[in-house]
């Protein structure tokens, strides 16, 4: 067993993780620990990408953008777009941490394409690229480990010290010990059938942290990204179609889209809330029974001009994005071909809670980016790469000072021997279940029963299939007996963080019974303002979930009524198109 | 490829020192495929011992870099044929 001692280890080198070591490094020495490639892993690399901050912080930083918009302004509209769910301590940590940040990484060789309303438009690449730079610069105060599965956190009178992992290509294991452990492990992609995150985010962070009895909240919340390609399989899961005009129809061939109010109609169009809105009316259309064969709605662009698919084929390169090239499909979709498109789940609002110094609820635990929960309260609209910068930033800062205040590393309390044994069952049971049997029966469950739209007796069905699985996974027997380079084996330790992730989902979506922001119940069509303006807190008693609610902290007049849910969405359009600085 | 074809594909078994054999595997094409998702359909279906590192699946975080008939090449991006030699162990 290999043994590490360092102050600050951070879990995850997507854009969070590496932000949070540069500015632990500071302070003390980092392990920047990763089971993807390293300073590649993560959603980072996949996002659009726009970095937003507020006008008046751009115009600052020579951007065309308003100077008389503000950080506080931008603060209303967030919370209008997350319905009133939001951290409001974390919201402001956001906004006036986001300028900063586009300072910084400018300096340190950002590529900004253009700019558009609060937001510079770059690529999750040059993201990545720029973060890594800055942190060769740190030298060997990081120390970078790549291809480690973590297991589990280790503890110390409650508090966290550490973590446990096995060397994905030896199969050894790893302990880390540390002063203070930040997660920027990002969300549960992988734990739904239809997904558009990278493979490796399998709720790692969640599940850890949950073990560990760290509260998790707003689990509830996931956001789906609309038009998402799911044939043929080269390009399955691809965000092409999300970025280019077209007619989404049934398998009538009728077009579905129809946005009754001009303001609802303005926000699908020109912003992030073309997440929730088309994907719930694609969705209503796949289970009204008006889907196509793969599931999905059809995406069309044949109505369109022939000029203006020429200036998209330029603007777009010749029909390339990402590292694919469409070129032969483009041709086709010229001649009128439309292809398979659905909803594939792409951002989790909930995750682990955390203050606005990103601390978790057990000392020593800290958490960033993605993998946290508050920040964007029942709705995401507003950039993920900002909350990834500003809370890595804040977690590494946070961990880093902490860690240079501490003599020694706490001993562990948790029982290491005990948790390898348990890691090395399933490959040691001879008859057991299979976990890609097992994981596949998760992705089905999860995405259509703790989809885009929800229900209670789906729900019901869900938690108890969740509860068995969670079971189930303790009994699996991975038929590849070798350490060394074993996927099944990674799959099965990533298989009961993806269902305890769903599992807390459920039980949150369960619980909340009304409709919010990307949270939408058949049965309960209506925000409930009078019983529901509260978070559902999650962590472990010791033998299972438990949850408890806890009202949001606002300054701002919290409103009362309960209001149909579509009501609610005309409203929160109008609010934010009432503000001459808004979106 | 629109219609469902069998392709053969080869794939280098793991071995402590690099040098595993060949062995050959039987999948059904629907559609148009990459290496990946041969490796997925053989991981998930067929062998469950042949392991293959992966991430972005779109051709940007370089995770999937293999030996591909004898070239280093990213498994996401390299379209499937049949009688394809992937080596998911050799990364240089």
């Amino acid at each position: 067993m290999n043994q590490n001692e360092t102050d600050v280890l951070v879990i995850g080198s997507g854009g969070a993780g590496l932000r949070a070591a540069i500015e632990a490094s500071k302070h003390a020495s980092v392990q920047l620990i990763s089971k993807g490639p390293m300073g590649r892993g993560g959603a980072t690399v996949l996002a659009g990408a726009d970095i937003m901050a507020d006008g008046r912080s751009l115009h600052k930083l020579g951007y065309p953008d308003d100077p008389s918009d503000t950080p506080e302004a931008w603060a209303r509209d967030i919370v209008i777009e997350g319905f009133g769910l939001n951290d409001e301590n974390l919201v402001e940590a956001y906004v006036h941490g986001a300028g900063p940040e586009i300072a910084d990484l400018v300096e340190w060789g950002l590529s900004v394409r253009k700019t558009f309303n609060r937001a510079v438009i770059t690529s999750g690449a040059s993201i990545c690229a720029s973060l890594r730079r800055r942190l060769t610069a740190c030298g060997d105060k990081v120390e970078l480990i790549d291809r480690m599965m973590v297991i589990d956190l280790l503890l110390s009178d409650g508090g966290v010290v550490g973590a446990i992992g096995f060397d994905i290509a030896s199969g050894e294991f790893h302990v880390f010990r540390a002063k203070r452990v930040i997660l920027a492990t990002g969300g549960w992609h992988q734990a739904y059938a239809f997904n558009a995150g990278p493979d490796e985010l399998t709720g790692d962070g969640q599940g850890m942290a949950y073990r560990a009895g760290a509260e998790l909240v707003d689990m509830e919340m996931v956001t789906f990204a609309p038009n998402i390609l799911l044939a043929p399989p080269k390009h399955r899961g691809s965000l092409w179609f999300y970025v280019l005009p077209g007619a989404l129809l049934n398998a009538n061939g009728d077009a579905f889209l129809a946005w009754e109010d001009p303001k609802v109609a303005k926000l699908a169009l020109t912003s992030e809330w073309n997440k929730l809105l088309f994907s719930k009316a694609a969705m209503r259309e796949v289970r009204a029974g008006r889907g196509t064969p793969l599931g999905g709605v059809y995406f069309s662009m044949k109505h369109l001009p022939t000029n203006i698919f020429d200036a998209l084929e330029e603007e777009h390169k010749g029909w390339r994005f990402q590292g694919d090239d469409f070129s032969d499909l483009m041709n086709r979709m010229r001649d009128g071909l439309a292809v398979e498109v659905a909803p594939a789940a792409e951002y989790f609002e909930g995750g682990i809670r955390i203050n606005e110094r990103c601390e978790s609820s057990l000392e020593g635990l800290y958490a960033a980016g993605e993998c946290t929960g508050g920040l964007f309260g029942a709705n995401r609209v507003s950039a993920a790469t900002t909350e990834m910068l500003v809370e890595g930033t804040i977690a590494g800062d946070a961990a880093g000072r902490a860690a240079a205040e501490m003599d020694s590393i706490p001993d562990p309390s948790t029982n290491v021997e005990k948790l390898i044994a348990a890691s090395l069952a399933p490959l040691e049971r001879s008859n057991g279940l299979s976990v890609r049997e097992l994981r596949t029966r998760l992705q089905e469950m999860a995405y259509q029963k703790v989809g885009v739209i929800r229900n209670g007796s789906q729900l019901d069905e869900a938690v108890s299939a969740l509860e068995e699985l969670e079971a189930e996974v303790e009994k699996v027997s991975v038929r590849t007996k070798r350490r060394r380079e074993n996927l099944e084996w990674c799959e099965t330790i990533e298989l009961r963080n993806m269902v305890q992730s769903v599992r807390l989902s459920a039980l949150s979506a369960l619980e909340r019974t009304e409709s919010r922001g990307v949270h939408m119940r058949e049965d309960y069509p209506v925000v409930d303002n009078r019983r529901w303006r509260k978070h559902i807190v999650i962590r472990s008693d010791g033998s299972g979930p438990s949850l408890f609610h806890e009202p949001v902290r606002t300054e701002a007049e919290v409103p009362s009524e309960v209001i149909p849910y579509e009501v609610a969405i005309v409203q929160a359009a109008e609010a934010l198109l009432s503000d001459p600085t808004g979106e | 490829m629109t219609k469902t074809q069998t392709l053969e594909v080869r794939i280098r078994m793991y071995s402590d020192n690099g040098q595993g054999e060949f062995k050959a595997f039987s999948l059904p094409c629907e559609g148009e495929m990459n290496v990946l998702n041969a490796l997925e359909y053989v991981h998930a279906r067929l062998d469950p011992s042949v392991s293959y590192r992966s991430s972005c699946r779109r051709g940007v975080c370089g995770g999937c870099t293999m030996t591909i008939d004898g070239k280093i090449l990213l498994a996401c991006m390299t379209d499937l044929h049949d009688g394809i030699e992937i080596d998911p162990y050799t990364v240089e």
